[in-house]
Parts: structure tokens; sequence; C-alpha cells
């Protein structure tokens, strides 16, 4: 669910180049385990003679789209510079920012940033330029293990695409979900920890960064409309009322996320055992009628879950099967009736995913995944049904020794019959220059996840340059 | 596949077996040498290249039928001190699109078990499990397979081989030097082998001075000559125990049906230097922390 971040247009005030990182820094600031990066940095800093560069280089997108069924046309041009340093023999500091350049595309009005913390907002300077650390941390090694601190991604689970344990880090849906999770995952503030034991690899994580998934606000992009996700006022509503998102309030200890992961390879068997301790990403929004004239309030919040789950792979012959799985003990489900509960049923909800990917053909993948999400209790006027089903398709080809690439990916919602596709096709021209043309297409139920974007298919040329 | 002489068929440190079979290379005579059967030629084929382990910083060159050039840059870390499975780690470190792609192989003693094998894509930030039985899979748009990187005719794959001494030749090889060599037809014979090869046979150059296979010529199933692979600019390593592998620095690769062809060039190569046990794990895979 999310809302009320497209009712409420928070707009920010553009800042002068420079001062919207130093913004950041004072925030930071403000959470001591970013202060420790701070100071390890500060030290490692200070003895410039150690500090050694590694590597330099990164990433230049240069993108155009359009939307098949309207004159939408979004340009852009993405800087993702990397600097990897190393002070030592156990110490490393990584730095990818990221620049955003959107010539004629910025609209102030939906510069909505409310889904993320002070110390992750993206930063913008003029109507053409944004910017943000993307990823900074700092690793080291701490007894037997290594510590990374710093803004970071954190992958978890074995499925495609769909969320069922890679839960760790937000989602930004600037693209939907057809951007590469490497762009969209949004990188965090958080400690992790990872070391070897006798049981296998563990990882503790500590996340005090309240950033949670960042959803389109612009009617234009993939501003969501699915009654599935978005909670809506009922028909006899003459006006509605937002109340302000209530956030956690950013206390480092009661309001970070906790994580664990154990994972060992036992026989043919990866396996993985996880547990978080978190703000589920999407607003939870209670709805409920003030006075007698019709006024819907709405009050979007975010609200804790424990989620208990784990991940498992294995090869036979040309078949790798995998999935993952995991239980949550509060998800928070829309209801038609906001007389009741104001509109929020609480469940328990246990989803899991099953893979197989099948490498029969030489240079070629096919892929495919059953994802379910089964809820507690009944569905009774609940939005959607106790058992929420998807399926998912991927095919790639490589050619030419891999100068051609072409890939597909479909996604099917068996319960509204809805789907998305992604096709695409990679030229590699060199070493350095590759050009992608992708389509997407959704069809079917437009009050379904994918359906909902039935008149927002696109035409993507892009092209990567690396240095 | 247990024993090939391809690119990274690196020195299989058979030397007990190839002893056990009566082959002392370094002393051999020419003599003896006459009087080697082909398997033997390939047992110390293997024996002259094997150590326990070593590394190297391939840089691979794919050049296309236009001359069109593409360089890779990849770590290569191989553990054989189990004769039997042999464990291969490779790290990409250029060009930047594949930088930080690492790839773990663990073979598996028994032949008819797959690999084990683990990729890791930066692009995604997760190792990911794929299948090993396709052996004829391309290496990262290389002109190798993977099948090419495990060894072909040493102690295990030679069981699974017929061998046949064709001719004796001096031929050129890569850089031009003269080598007289042996030339063995090599044909699969065990219904496992036949099953998951890409080569219905393969014929191989073998040096007579250091039993370092300079040349080889692949067939598909359907009998066609399908790739080239020569090596050259053979070099002494000193291994453990006092022996010395010879170790060619140029490997070359040339599909013929499109005349693309892969040229890998082995720097800063090291054998038995030791290498930590944990490279060879996925948990280094996944982070690369030992």
């Amino acid at each position: 669910m999310l809302p009320t971040s497209n009712f409420n247009h928070q707009s920010s005030q553009p800042l002068p180049f420079g001062q919207g990182l130093a913004k950041q820094w004072e925030t930071m600031k403000k959470i001591p385990i970013l202060s420790a990066v701070t100071l390890l940095s500060s030290a490692t800093i200070c003895n410039a003679d150690a500090l050694e560069l590694e590597d330099f280089g990164g990433r230049v997108r240069v993108e155009h789209s359009s939307q098949t069924h309207n004159d939408y046309d979004r340009s852009l041009i993405r800087l993702q510079p990397e600097w990897e340093l190393s002070y030592g023999d156990s110490t490393e500091i990584v730095f990818k920012p990221r620049v955003l350049l959107s010539p004629g595309q910025f609209d102030a009005a939906y510069n909505d940033q409310v889904e993320r913390s002070e110390a992750s907002e993206i930063h913008r300077y003029n109507d053409y330029v944004s910017a943000d650390p993307f990823e900074l941390h700092l690793q080291t090694r701490v007894g037997d293990g290594y510590m990374t601190l710093g803004k970071q991604q954190v992958f978890w689970g074995a499925a495609d695409g769909l969320r069922v344990m890679d839960l760790v880090n937000p989602v930004d849906f600037r693209d939907f979900i057809m951007a590469e999770p490497i762009d969209s995952r949004i990188p965090l503030w958080m400690a992790n920890y990872q070391r070897r034991t006798d049981w296998g690899q563990l990882q503790l994580l500590w996340i005090p960064d309240n950033t949670y998934s960042d959803y389109v606000a612009d009617p234009d992009g993939y501003f969501l409309t699915s009654p599935k996700i978005i909670a809506s006022p009922p028909p006899s509503t003459t006006a509605i009322s937002v109340e302000p998102l209530q956030r956690p309030d950013g206390d480092w200890v009661e309001d970070a996320d906790y994580g664990a992961k154990i994972s060992r390879v036992v026989d043919n068997w990866d396996l993985s055992f996880n547990y978080l301790y978190h703000y589920n990403d999407e607003q939870v929004v209670r709805r409920r009628w003030v006075g007698d004239e019709g006024l819907v309030s709405f009050q979007p919040s975010y609200e804790r879950t424990h989620t208990l789950g784990g991940s498992f792979s294995a090869a036979s012959g040309q078949f790798v099967y995998r999935g993952e799985y995991a239980f949550d003990s509060h998800r928070y489900i829309l209801s038609e009736d906001i007389q009741q509960n104001q509109g929020i049923e609480r469940r328990q909800d246990f989803s899991y995913v099953l893979g197989i990917d099948w490498y029969g053909w030489t240079d070629h993948f096919v892929s495919a995944q059953l994802f379910q999400s089964v809820i507690s209790g009944n569905d009774e006027g609940l939005v959607r049904d106790k058992v929420d089903s998807t399926l998912t398709l991927n095919f790639s080809r490589d050619f030419t020794n891999q100068i051609w690439r072409i890939e597909g990916l479909f996604l099917y919602s068996l319960n509204d019959r809805d789907s998305a596709f992604r096709g695409r096709v990679m030229y590699d021209f060199d070493d350095r220059l590759s050009a992608y043309l992708q389509y997407e297409n959704y069809a079917g139920n437009s009050k379904g996840v994918f359906g909902q974007f039935e008149e927002k298919d696109r035409l993507m040329l892009y092209f990567d340059y690396f240095f | 596949m247990k024993s090939r002489i391809g690119i990274l068929s690196l020195l299989l440190g058979a030397c007990s077996q190839a002893m056990a079979i009566g082959i002392e290379l370094s002393d051999m005579t020419e003599a003896e040498k006459e009087a080697l059967s082909p398997r033997e030629v390939m047992l110390a084929n293997e024996a002259s290249r094997k150590s326990i382990t070593e590394q190297s910083n391939m840089k691979m060159t794919l050049t296309n039928a236009r001359g069109d050039k593409r360089v890779r840059d990849v770590l290569m870390l191989i553990d054989d001190s189990n004769q039997l499975a042999r464990k291969t780690y490779l790290e990409f470190s250029s060009p930047r699109d594949v930088k930080d792609v690492r790839i773990l192989t663990l073979e598996k003693e028994e032949i008819t078990e797959d690999d084990d094998r683990w990729l890791y894509l930066p692009a995604l930030k997760r190792v990911r499990r794929i299948s090993a039985s396709n052996k004829s899979e391309s290496f990262m748009g290389t002109d190798f397979s993977y099948e090419d990187f495990e060894i072909a005719d040493g102690v295990v794959g030679s069981k699974n081989h017929e061998y046949t001494l064709l001719r004796e030749e001096t031929i050129e090889d890569a850089l031009g030097v003269e080598k007289h060599c042996w030339v063995i037809e090599a044909i699969p014979v065990t219904e496992h082998q036949i099953r998951e090869s890409e080569n219905s046979k393969r014929i191989i150059w073998v040096d007579q001075e250091h039993f370092a296979a300079i040349q080889e010529h692949y067939f598909n199933k359907n009998g066609e000559l399908f790739k080239i692979r020569t090596s050259s600019d053979v070099r002494p390593y000193p291994a453990e125990g006092g022996k010395t592998v010879w170790r060619p620095m140029r490997i070359e690769m040339t599909t013929q049906a499109t005349g693309h062809k892969t040229t890998v060039l082995l720097n800063d190569f090291k054998v038995d230097e030791g290498i930590p046990e944990n490279v060879f794990t996925r948990s280094y895979v996944a982070n690369q922390q030992l």
C-alpha cells in the first residue's frame, strides 16, 4: 500500500550544488553508526599516505523512453562513477554516487520524498540535476569477520524479480518493476557484519535508516492506481483529508530494523535462514469518516513486522531448483469497509517462490517461477484474495560471442489475469559501449498490479558507456 | 571429462600416476619416449604441467573475423590438491561491464556427477547456483567452453577416451617455433563422455621435448572440425617437490565457422604458492571475505 505520497505532495526546495550533500552529512552524524563511519573514514583519510586508490571508473547511461499510448517521453542521463580506496590490508572504502540529469522533466510538485529518511534523500540542485551518494561504505576486518558500515545494498533470497525474502533494501519504483535490481534497490545506511561460523556464514544487520519503498507521485509516470495497493475513498465521499505521514521517530535503537542470516551449503543445496525485524516498506493507510459531511480522513503510517524465512537452491543435471519462503507476522490488507478497523485488516502472511531454471540449450537460459502469498483468515471484504498467485517466465539467449543478447521477462497474475512483459535486445559495440532496445507491455485487468499500467506501455532506447 | 589440454588445462600433478606407469619425464631417453603408448603420452602431458595450485592474471582478447577486439582481464586460481576434483575460481577485473563477475567451479570425484558451479553477478549483488551439466556453454563470450576449462586426458579423463597415434611430425607452434610432435587422436568411448562432451573427436599435437600439447583440433558431434587451439611460449616453473612444470603462456582458440578467436595470455603465473582454502567456497564468491 502507499497512497498518501500520491495525495500529499511535499515539494523540496532546490539546493545549491554541494549543500545537499552537506545537509546529508549533518543528518548522518545524528546517527551513531554513521558517525562511526565518519570517524573511521576521517581517521583513514588523516593518514592519506596509507590510503590508496584501488579503482576508479563508472558508467554513463543515456536513455530515452516513450510511452506508446500517450505523448509522455522521458530523457535521462545517469552518471555513476565509482571509487574504491584501500587502507592497509583489510580496509576498503567504496563510493558510488549517482547523478541524474533530466532535461525538461522536473516538476517540483511531484518531488516527493516522504518515503526517504533525510540521510537517504535524493538532492535536487535545479530543474535538471539531482544526486545522491547511492552507495558509500567502509569495510574493515572486525574480529574474525568483516564489518561493512555505510550506505549499501544487501541481497537476500533466491528468486528473480519477486520479493519474498529480499526485503532488506526498499525499492525505487520510478520504473515500476522494470529496472535492474542494482538500480532500483535503495541502498540504506546500515551496519553489516559477516563472519564464518561452524554453522555457516553468519550475517547480522542493524539498519537505523528509516527509508521505505519510493513510489512515483507524477501521474504521467508509474503512479499506482490499483485498488489492491492504493487506499481509495468510499463512493459517498465528498472530500478527503490526508493526515501527515506517521514515520518512525528515527530512534537509532527502537526504530531501527534488525536482521540475521545464516547460510551454508549442505551437500548439493545452498540454504539460508533469515530473520528480519523491520518496518514494512509499504505505507499502511487507515481511513475514517470525519463528521457527517462525507469527509474521509486518510492516515498513513509505517508498521512493524517480524519476517522469518529462508531460501534454497540446488542443481541437478540441466536444471536448477530454487526458492524462498517467508512468514510475515503483521501484514496489513486494505478492506472495502472503512467503518471496520478503519479499512485495514491485520493478518499473517506466508509467501513463497518456487523456481526452476533450465540450461539444456547452449547459450540459452529459461526460467519459470510460481509466487504465492497466503494470508491468514478469510478474504471477505478484502481487496485481495486469500491466495494470490503470480507466474513468471524468463528467457535469454546470447549470440555471436555475447555481442548480441535477447531477453524476455513475462509476469502473469493468476488472480487478476493481468500481465507485464519486458523484451530487450542488447548489442555490445565494444568493451565500453553497449546499446539496449527495450519494450514494456502491460495488459489485462486495470485493477490489477500489472494491468493498472495498460495505458503505459513503453519503448526505451539506452546506451551504456563504461569508463 | 576429467582431463583436457585446453586453455586452462593446467598441470595435473599426476606424476605419481605417470611414474606408476613407468614414466620418468625428466630422465626419459629417446628410446623410452619412442616406447610410450598414446595414452602414456597423454598422461605424461598431464604430469609435465601439473601443480598443486596455480594462479595467474589472464588477459583474454576476443577478436572477430573483422578484427574487432574485446579484452577481458581475469584472475584465475586453481586448486588441484585433490587430483580427482579440481577447484577453479575466476574473477573478472575488466572490462567494467563484467567487473567483479566471479565463477567458482568445484568438480566432483565421480565422473558421472555434475560439478557444482556458482556465478556472482555484481548487477544483482547475488550468487546464483548455475547448472554445470551443459559443458558446451560458451565461457563469457569467449571461444572456450566450460568443457575446455576441464582436464580431459589425465588420470581420470583418459579412462573415458581411446587414444591412437596417427603419426609423428614437426610443426611450427603459434610463435613459429618448430616442435617435433606426436599426433594423437582422442575419441570418447564411455557413454557418459559421449553424451556430455561437445566433441566427437580431438586430435592433439604433443611436443616430444616437454610433453606440451601445442595444438588441438576439436570435432563436433557431426564430425566437423569446429575449433582449433594452439599453445605456445612454453616455459618452465619450479613446483612443489623440486619438480619443474612446463606451461604455455599463450593459448589461442579459434572457432572455424565464424573466424572468431580468443587469445589468452597468462601473466604473473605462479605455481604451488598456496591459496587459502576458503577462496574455493560459495561464501567467498559472495563477499570475498576469507
